[in-house]
């Protein structure tokens, strides 16, 4: 079932006009702090009622000229930044707290979750003696018991430091990854993005900027001052091959790309995210050069960025993007549809399983 | 023994003020409930004014309070009268007491319960909501429990309040042996006559025992909930 | 903040401690007087406890012995002591009633299907009077159950006054100029005599107690409704 979002909504001097599609998968919504994410999520969830226009999901109305659903027949899962677990209850209770309100998910599916969240050994804490990693796992936990038609997840690591962000994302990408429902995820977070993204959803100050498949959006000259410095990128979705002398194969619609150290299953799908300032362009075909990966490509567009200069790149069918100086795109009298060589310095730490 | 030296009208103001104290305390809990919560979550013309009528008997002397409870709900009333037809009379009686007592009670209460829902974050409440909770549903499991701290500690301090109301009971309701001679009453009737320190002292102390007593008892039910 | 603690004790004000009912008379010869009058009103049973703990007072005026004899007894040493007023009992209704005789009959008429304020009966000396008068008759038991006891003679009047009770056990002095009917004059040989006792602590009490025995005073006493000792 596919979400519509088409509302407005206004408090105070500030304006929210989206018109959204979220489909099954996980929808991004990135952009700055005090762009309208949150607020949106609210409106969806009906915590907010929005100004105008309509909420649905598949043929159901949520929100409409003449509708609004209360928040508890919406069937939301919503996760919160900061948990909100309730506190005078334990975490098995918190957990179940949706089955106290109509059938939810059978036993052996909670029971599923919590051991892939890793909290099946919490479930008789209280919430106040857990971490803030263990809280959010906890909340993700609570809001899949819900058996929701629409998971919200409302900047669910912002609170977590650093390694703990990575271990419950890790997680959190195993849950939602093949969601057969619409998932929306508020973030900042380039990482989370990378890794979660089906689609995108641009958001500044109260509008979608741009929307659309990740890796579309990614490499959209429009998503350019959302995306700085290492930010800017292309996402390449890859299948993982053979391993030798441990360097693995990625495939991708272009080529192959020949990394080192990957922790990944032969024949599963890697997320490759491809930092514009490690794609190096050459008009010769480089020779007796350490990097494994050369490609071939044609350039698509060209557009100074501040004071360097963004080059996207066609290598087969997949697009990435290069940062140069204005210097050097001089020099090597770049132009649209001109051939050049494509050297991609990306390293292990930029692949995620 | 010492209680020996009780006297009927003693033990009548004893098991009075208890009477009292426990239905003024009990009438007044859901509504101190439902007057926080309106308080404290909406905003409203109004609020301000409510808020004031309820935290009036804090701030009025006690005899004043009870001088409007005389002119509204005594038998010559507006309230009182209009009662009276459906055969409810808070007219000397016990009832009267514990309007009085519940009336002088109330404020705190309300103050006690509005102090803990001030402290329940309102998230919570919003999660509960996605979680499929309507809204009797967040109130009965996740509002209530945590205010229940507040609830226990607005019905000791009502209890212990009511148990020790003077002015507006006996303004109201006078001073009736077992009908509306509370313990405060009793003492206050015992001070008017010279050489009756010692019954004063044993009111004064049973009085005490009684307050700290629900006190001890409410220590020990939060204790046992923590 | 230093004013808090003044007052009180002022040096040059005379200080009296006088039982309540007597409030509208005794401020009335105050303003007559050249003297600086420093009042206290409150029942006699808290004035004297007052004095007894050191209230500077210079006269205490008690509306019943008890309370003077307490003093007396608790080696407080006086100038002077003197029986000064006396007061009538009354059963009062409201302005329109009509009198009625003190029986059963009389009484349940006077309370009208309600209650008889009394201040109380075991503490209050007009209480206790009124208790001693109804016993007397035998009438006491009969209307017990009917009674509303209050704290004190103010009380019982502002219950009638506000339609609560349709009659009270009052002064005769408390009926004077209220918007009430007296429904029967109690027998003053039914109970004990009314007297209102004056305790003189100081040189200066004696001197205003002397004004208050003058014909003047007691002129303006009797205007309120107080009669003379006999």
């Amino acid at each position: 079932m596919t979400l519509d979002i088409h509302i407005t909504h206004r408090r105070g001097g500030f304006a929210l006009d989206v018109a959204l599609t979220c489909p099954p998968g996980v929808t991004v919504v990135f952009g700055p702090s005090g762009s309208g994410k949150t607020t949106l999520l609210q409106c969806v969830a009906g915590i907010i009622r929005p100004a105008s226009g309509h909420i649905r999901l598949g043929d159901r109305e949520w929100f409409g000229a003449k509708t609004q659903a209360p928040v508890h027949k919406r069937k939301i899962g919503y996760v919160f930044q900061d948990g909100r677990l309730f506190p005078h209850l334990t975490v098995r209770q918190n957990i179940h707290y949706a089955q106290r309100f109509g059938p939810g998910q059978p036993p052996e599916t909670i029971e599923h979750w919590c051991t892939v969240l890793g909290v099946s050994a919490l479930l008789d804490r209280m919430p106040a003696t857990l971490s803030g990693g263990e809280r959010q796992r906890v909340a993700l936990a609570r809001a899949l018991a819900r058996t929701p038609d629409v998971l919200c997840l409302d900047e669910p690591l912002s609170a977590l430091d650093a390694p703990r962000r990575r271990d419950v994302l890790d997680d959190l990408e195993r849950v939602i990854a093949d969601a057969k429902i619409p998932v929306l995820y508020v973030t900042h977070d380039i990482q989370e993005l990378t890794r979660l993204a089906h689609r995108v959803a641009l958001i500044d100050d109260g509008n979608i900027v741009l929307s659309g498949p990740a890796a579309d959006v990614l490499t959209d000259p429009v998503a350019r001052p959302y995306l700085p410095g290492r930010n800017l990128g292309a996402l390449v979705t890859c299948k993982v091959g053979p391993t030798a002398q441990g360097v693995t194969d990625l495939q991708f619609n272009g080529g192959t790309i020949r990394l080192a150290n990957v922790a990944a299953q032969e024949g599963g799908e890697l997320r490759l995210r491809v930092a514009a300032q490690d794609v190096i362009l050459s008009r010769e075909k480089p020779a007796g050069l350490s990097a494994l990966n050369v490609f071939q490509a044609t350039v698509t567009d060209i557009r100074p960025d501040q004071a360097s200069v963004v080059v996207s790149i066609a290598v087969g069918d997949t697009t990435l993007l290069s940062r140069i100086t204005r210097v050097s795109a001089q020099t090597m009298e770049l132009q649209i549809g001109a051939t050049v060589h494509a050297i991609i310095k990306a390293t292990a730490t930029d692949a995620m399983a | 023994m010492w209680t020996d030296g009780l006297t009927v009208a003693e033990w009548q103001a004893i098991g009075l003020s208890i009477r009292v104290a426990t239905i003024a305390t009990l009438v007044s809990l859901p509504l101190a409930v439902a007057v926080a919560l309106v308080l404290e979550r909406l905003r409203f013309w109004g609020r301000g004014l409510l808020s004031a009528v309820v935290y009036l008997p804090l701030v009025l002397p006690p005899v004043v309070t009870g001088y409007l409870l005389l002119i509204s709900f005594g038998p010559a009333g507006a309230v009182g009268q209009s009662l009276a037809v459906f055969g409810i009379s808070f007219a000397f009686n016990a009832a009267g007491a514990a309007l009085a007592a519940g009336v002088m009670a109330f404020p705190l209460i309300v103050r006690s319960i509005q102090l803990s829902l001030s402290y329940v974050d309102p998230g919570l409440e919003d999660a509960a909501r996605t979680l499929g909770a309507g809204p009797i549903a967040v109130f009965r499991t996740v509002t209530l429990p945590l205010i229940r701290p507040g609830l226990l500690a607005g019905a000791v301090l009502g209890f212990a309040k009511a148990m020790g109301e003077f002015g507006a009971t006996i303004t109201f309701v006078s001073n009736i042996p077992g009908q509306t001679q509370t313990i405060p009453s009793a003492i206050y009737a015992l001070f008017q006559v010279p050489g009756q320190d010692a019954a004063v002292a044993r009111l004064i102390i049973i009085s005490a025992v009684l307050s700290l007593g629900a006190i001890a008892v409410s220590e020990a039910v939060a204790r046992r909930q923590r | 903040m230093a004013a808090l603690w003044a007052g009180g004790a002022a040096a040059d004000k005379i200080s009296v401690f006088a039982a309540a009912s007597l409030r509208p008379a005794l401020e009335r010869i105050a303003a007559d007087g050249d003297h600086d009058w420093q009042f206290a009103f409150a029942a006699s049973s808290t004035l004297a406890r007052q004095i007894e703990f050191g209230a500077p007072a210079d006269l205490f005026v008690s509306a019943n012995p008890d309370w003077v004899d307490y003093l007396a007894t608790r080696s407080i040493s006086f100038e002077t002591r003197a029986a000064i007023l006396s007061n009538g009992l009354v059963l009062a209704g409201r302005v329109d009633a009509r009198p009625v005789p003190f029986t059963v009959a009389g009484l349940t008429r006077a309370r009208d299907g309600g209650r008889i304020a009394v201040p109380l009966v075991d503490a209050v000396p007009l209480g206790q009077y009124a208790k001693a008068a109804l016993q007397n008759l035998g009438l006491f038991d009969a209307i017990a159950p009917h009674l509303a006891q209050t704290d004190n003679a103010a009380t019982a009047r502002t219950l009638l006054e506000t339609g609560a009770v349709s009659a009270a056990f009052l002064y005769a002095s408390d009926v004077t100029g209220a918007q009430l009917s007296i429904l029967h004059q109690i027998d003053p040989a039914l109970h004990p005599d009314i007297r209102y006792i004056a305790m003189s602590l100081t040189p200066r009490g004696d001197a205003v107690l002397q004004i208050l025995q003058s014909e003047d005073g007691r002129a303006v006493f009797r205007s309120f409704g107080f009669r003379d000792v006999d």
